[in-house]
C-alpha cells in the first residue's frame, strides 16, 4: 500500500492530515510483513498504529491488552469517530455480552478486536478466532512479557502460543517505556528480530522534572497546596492510595482550591466517567487521582504533574509524567520526596506477593488434590488463603513452569488444569522463587530512588535509564538545572464569580432550543 | 462508624429484617445476591432499596464490620441463628435515621425490580439528554456517561424511533421542564446537574452533594426515588418522550422475561403444572415466578392459588404473632397449607402495607 493512499485513509478516519513521528515507520514494516517491536512515547500516538491498518487490512486485528478498562474507552472513542467494526472481549462481560460479541465476531462484523491476554488461553474462545483470518497481532504495553518489565504479566508470557495457533500473523509489540533488557525479552519471547525495533526518542524536551524535598507529611501538604494555588492547570496529582486522592481532595476544597476533584478505581464506572468528561471539558482544573487515572484519555494540555507518593519505578514515573504537554507547550513534573517516602512503595510491593503462611497452606492442599482434572475459582483462592486473583496467577504460574501442572487453562471465574504425578515443592523453594521476583522490584524502586535522591541534572538521569543521549530540552531542563517557575504559574485567575443557579438557564444550556 | 454509610446500612438492613432473618440474609441482601429468597425479602420486609448496595464488598469484609456493630453492642448474634438490633443499636440506629433522611426513599420502593427499574429509566434519560444535546448542536461524537453496553442499545434505539431530532429534543425539553415545576429546588438541582450535554459536564453525587450540603450516597438515593417518582407518574399522552424512555417499547412492568413468560401463559388460562411442562421448567421455578408477579403486579389477584379463608387465617396469624418466617407461620396455621400458599399471601399483604414497616 502506497503512503499516500494511507495518509488519505488517515484523513478520512481520523481527520489527521499527516502522521507522527515513528508512525510512518511502524505502519510500513506491518505492511512488509515483518514483526516488529514499536517504542513510542505516551502519548505519541500508539494506537494509531494498529487502528489504521486494522480498517484496511484483509484480516482481522487482535489487540491484546492487559488494561481492562482502557479497552473499552479505546473502542468507545473509535465508535465515537464513527468507525464502528470495532469490539472488546475480555473476563469482565457478562455472559450474554460474551455471546453476543462471538456472534458478531462470527458473522464478520468486526476487524479491530481488543482482547485481554487470558482470553487467548481458553482452548474454546482459540478456536472460535482460529477459524477467522488474523491479519495482525498486536502485543499492546508489551514489558508486560519481560520478567525484567515493572508491570510482569504471567499471562503474557503464553502468547507466541496463540500466535502459532492462529497462523502466524504479523506480530507488531507495542510499548512506551523499555529498557535495553526488558526489550531483548520482548524480542526473543515474540520472535522480532532486533532490527526490526522502531524507537522513539524518550526525551521528552518540553517537560521540566523537579523534584522537592520535603520534612514530613504536614510540609509535604503544604508545598502541595502551594503549587497548586500557584501552577497554571490542568493538572493531575498522583497518589499511591484511594483514601490519599480523596483526603488531598477534601483539603484542597478546605483551603478554596475550585475546580477539583478525585479519581479512583474504587468509584463507579458512571462516576469515573462524569470526572474524566469534566476533565476533558475544562471543567476540573485538578484532578487527585491514582494510577488509574489518565490511561483512556487524550487530553492534550495537561500542564503538570505533581506526585505526592513515590511511584514503583522509573517506567511508570516517566509514563506518568509523560501525559504533561502532548501539544507541545512546556509544562512541568515534581516529586514531592520526604525521607520516608520509599516505605509506602515498598510495602505495596510485597503486599501484591503471596505471604509465606498463605503459600504454606495453599502447598498442604494442592498436595492433597486428586490427579485428575481440576478446577480453582477466584472466590475459592480468595476465600480459602486470601489470596488476589494475580497472586493465584502468579503460584499457578509457578507451579506450570515447575512441570507440576498441566494443561493450565482460564476460566470465567478462575482457572482449570491436571496436576501431575510429581510431588509438590518445598515451600521455601516457592519463598525463595517470590522472594527473587521481589528483589527485581526493590531493585528498581531503589533506582527510582537513586534518580530521586541525585544532586545532578535529571534529564541525564532519565535519558541514562534507557540508555539514551539526547538532552536536549524547551524552557526548562530540571531543577538542579534551575528552573524559572514563571512560566508555569497561572495566567488568568481562575476562580471567579461563581455563577448563580438558575434551573431554567441551566435546562437551557443542555438544550439551547426554542419553538 | 459515625457518617459511615457502610455501617449505617448494615445496621438499618439488620434492624429491618427484624430478627427474622439470619446473617447471610442480611450478607446477600446487601451484596445483591440474585435469589429468589433475597428478592422476596425485600418485598416483605421493605428493603429493596438497600439491595446490593453495597456489592463492591467481599462476603469476608461484610462480616467483617458486621463483627465490629456487634463489638459495639449494637447488634446480637444468636444461635437461632438470626441477628437483630439490641436497644443501643435502635437507639444509634435512630439518631443516624434523623441524620440519613432517606425513609421516603425506602417507603419508595416497594420491590426490587422497582429499584432496577427506577435506574434504567435513569441512566436511559441522561445518555438520552447527552445525546440530543450533542447532536442537536451540530456535535456527533462524544464520550458516553454511562459505560452499560445494553443501555447504549436502549438508547440507540430510543433515539431513532424518532427521526425529527430537532422535534425530540423539544419535546424532552418540555417534558423535563414540566417535570421540574413539580419539584422542590434541591430536587431540581439533583437532576440538573447530574445531567450532561455538550457545554456541561455532569457532576459525581459527591459533587452535587458539596452543592447541597449532603453525603453523596444520600444524594443517589433521592435521585432514584425522584425517578421513582416520575415513572409512576408518566402517561403516553402527555409524557410521550419520558414514557418511551421509562418503558422503552416493553410492556410495562418489572417483572423479569422469564417471569413475563410465565404471567401471560397464566393469563391465557394455563395452571401451573401446565405451564411448567409448556416450558419445560421445574414446577419450583415456575412458583418463584408466581410470587414475583404477585409482588410486581398489584391487580393480580392471588385468590386462586389461596382460597379467602387460607388467606384470612396467614394474615392472622402474622398480626398476632408479628413473625414472617415461612417455617414459623407453616407450624402455627396447621396442615393443609402449603409453602406457596404461605408466600403469595405473606407477598401480598407487604405489598398492601405499602412495605415501610416499622419496628416498635
Ligand atoms: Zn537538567
Amino acid at each position: 500500500m502506497e503512503k499516500e493512499q494511507l495518509t488519505r485513509a488517515l484523513h478520512h478516519f481520523f481527520g489527521y492530515d499527516s502522521f507522527r513521528p515513528g508512525q510512518w515507520e511502524i505502519i510500513e514494516s506491518i505492511y512488509a510483513g515483518r514483526n516488529t517491536l514499536a517504542i513510542l512515547a505516551t502519548g505519541g500516538g500508539k494506537s494509531l498504529c494498529y487502528q489504521l491498518p486494522s480498517l484496511l487490512l484483509p484480516g482481522i486485528t487482535l489487540v491484546v491488552s492487559p488494561l481492562i478498562s482502557l479497552m473499552a474507552d479505546q473502542v468507545q472513542q473509535l465508535k465515537g469517530k464513527g468507525i464502528q467494526p470495532v469490539e472488546y472481549i475480555n473476563s469482565s462481560l457478562s455472559r450474554e455480552e460474551y455471546q453476543r460479541k462471538v456472534k458478531k465476531l462470527k458473522e464478520g462484523r468486526i476487524k479491530l478486536l481488543y482482547l485481554s491476554p487470558e482470553k487467548l488461553q481458553q482452548d474454546s474462545f482459540l478456536k472460535q478466532l482460529s477459524l477467522l483470518q488474523v491479519s495482525l497481532f498486536v502485543v499492546d504495553e508489551a514489558h508486560c512479557i519481560s520478567q525484567w518489565g515493572h508491570d510482569f504479566r504471567t499471562d503474557y508470557q503464553r502468547l507466541l502460543d496463540p500466535v502459532h495457533k492462529l497462523g502466524n500473523p504479523v506480530v507488531l509489540a507495542l510499548t512506551a517505556t523499555a529498557t535495553p533488557d526488558v526489550r531483548d525479552d520482548i524480542c526473543n519471547h515474540l520472535q522480532i528480530p532486533q532490527n526490526h525495533i522502531i524507537k522513539q526518542n524518550m526525551n521528552r524536551i518540553n517537560i521540566a522534572y523537579d523534584v522537592v524535598n520535603v520534612h514530613d507529611e504536614q510540609d509535604k501538604k503544604e508545598r502541595m497546596l502551594q503549587f497548586l494555588h500557584q501552577l497554571q492547570g490542568p493538572g493531575i496529582v498522583y497518589f499511591r492510595s484511594r483514601q490519599g486522592a480523596e483526603q488531598a481532595n477534601e483539603l484542597a476544597r478546605k483551603e478554596g482550591i475550585g475546580r477539583c476533584a478525585f479519581y479512583h478505581g474504587g468509584m463507579d464506572g458512571e462516576e469515573r466517567l462524569l470526572i474524566q468528561q469534566q476533565f476533558l471539558m475544562n471543567e476540573l482544573q485538578i484532578i487527585f487521582a491514582t494510577n488509574a487515572f489518565g490511561m483512556g484519555i487524550d487530553k492534550p494540555d495537561i500542564r503538570f504533574v505533581i506526585h505526592y507518593h513515590l511511584p514503583p519505578d522509573m517506567e511508570s514515573y516517566i509514563q506518568e509524567v509523560g501525559r504533561i504537554g502532548r501539544d507541545g507547550v512546556p509544562g512541568y513534573a515534581c516529586l514531592l520526596y520526604s525521607p520516608d517516602d520509599g516505605i509506602l512503595p515498598g510495602q505495596l510491593i510485597v503486599e501484591e506477593y503471596p505471604q509465606p503462611q498463605q503459600m504454606r497452606d495453599f502447598l498442604l492442599q494442592f498436595s492433597q488434590l486428586p490427579m485428575g482434572p481440576i478446577t480453582l475459582s477466584l472466590e475459592k483462592g480468595k476465600e480459602t488463603w486470601g489470596f488476589t486473583e494475580q497472586q493465584l496467577s502468579m503460584l499457578l504460574f509457578y507451579l506450570e513452569q515447575k512441570n507440576l501442572l498441566k494443561g493450565l487453562e482460564r476460566r470465567w471465574n478462575g482457572w482449570s488444569f491436571t496436576r501431575s504425578s510429581l510431588p509438590p515443592p518445598e515451600v521455601d523453594e516457592l519463598i525463595y522463587a517470590m522472594n527473587k521476583r521481589k528483589q527485581i522490584r526493590f531493585r528498581r524502586l531503589n533506582e527510582l530512588i537513586a534518580w530521586v535522591e541525585e544532586t545532578g541534572c535529571r534529564r541525564r538521569g532519565v535519558t541514562r535509564y534507557f540508555q539514551e543521549d539526547d538532552l536536549s530540552y524547551v524552557a526548562n531542563c530540571c531543577g538542579p538545572c534551575g528552573i524559572d517557575h514563571s512560566i508555569y504559574r497561572q495566567k488568568d485567575s481562575e476562580d471567579g464569580v461563581r455563577e448563580k443557579w438558575d434551573w431554567e438557564e441551566v435546562l437551557h444550556q443542555l438544550f439551547p432550543i426554542n419553538k | 462508624m459515625v457518617g459511615d454509610w457502610k455501617y449505617y446500612l448494615l445496621l438499618l438492613g439488620i434492624d429491618m429484617l427484624n430478627g427474622e432473618r439470619s446473617l447471610p440474609a442480611v450478607i446477600h441482601l446487601l451484596r445483591g445476591r440474585k435469589n429468589h429468597q433475597v428478592m422476596q425479602d425485600c418485598a416483605l420486609f421493605g428493603t429493596s432499596l438497600l439491595y446490593g448496595e453495597l456489592h463492591k464488598l467481599s462476603v469476608h469484609q461484610l462480616q467483617q464490620y458486621i463483627m465490629e456493630l456487634q463489638s459495639a453492642g449494637l447488634i446480637q448474634i444468636t444461635s437461632q441463628p438470626s441477628v437483630f438490633c439490641t436497644e443501643e443499636g435502635k437507639k444509634i440506629l435512630k439518631e443516624w435515621n434523623g441524620e440519613n433522611r432517606i425513609e421516603s426513599c425506602i417507603k419508595a420502593f416497594p420491590a426490587i425490580g422497582h429499584k432496577v427499574e427506577s435506574t434504567h429509566f435513569w441512566l436511559r434519560l441522561e445518555l438520552l439528554v447527552q445525546t440530543l444535546s450533542h447532536v442537536t448542536q451540530g456535535v456527533k461524537s462524544f464520550y458516553p456517561v454511562v459505560a452499560k453496553e445494553e443501555i447504549r442499545e436502549e438508547v440507540k434505539g430510543i433515539f431513532y424511533q424518532e427521526p425529527d431530532v430537532q422535534n425530540q429534543a423539544l419535546l424532552l425539553k418540555q417534558e423535563i421542564y414540566q417535570w421540574m415545576l413539580t419539584l422542590k429546588e434541591w430536587e431540581r438541582k439533583i437532576i440538573l446537574m447530574r445531567f450532561s450535554g455538550k457545554d456541561k459536564g455532569g457532576l459525581t453525587f459527591p459533587q452535587i452533594g458539596v452543592h447541597l450540603e449532603e453525603p453523596g450516597e444520600w444524594v443517589r438515593f433521592q435521585l432514584l426515588r425522584l425517578a421513582r417518582e416520575k415513572i409512576r407518574s408518566l402517561t403516553l399522552q402527555e409524557t410521550p418522550i419520558l414514557y418511551r424512555i421509562a418503558y422503552n417499547n416493553r410492556e410495562k412492568g418489572v417483572l423479569s422475561q422469564s417471569a413475563q413468560k410465565t404471567f401471560y401463559l397464566l393469563k391465557s388460562g394455563n395452571g401451573l403444572a401446565q405451564i411448567a411442562s409448556l416450558r419445560g421448567l421445574r414446577m419450583g421455578t415456575v412458583e418463584d415466578h408466581l410470587v414475583e408477579i404477585s409482588l410486581a403486579e398489584p391487580a393480580f389477584d392471588i385468590t386462586s392459588f389461596v382460597d379467602k379463608e387460607k388467606q384470612k387465617k396467614i394474615i392472622e396469624i402474622i398480626n398476632t404473632y408479628g413473625t414472617r418466617k415461612l417455617g414459623d407461620i407453616k407450624r402455627l396455621v396447621g396442615e393443609g397449607v402449603t409453602f406457596l400458599e404461605i408466600r403469595l399471601v405473606c407477598g401480598r399483604e407487604a405489598v398492601n402495607r405499602g412495605t415501610w414497616k416499622k419496628n416498635s
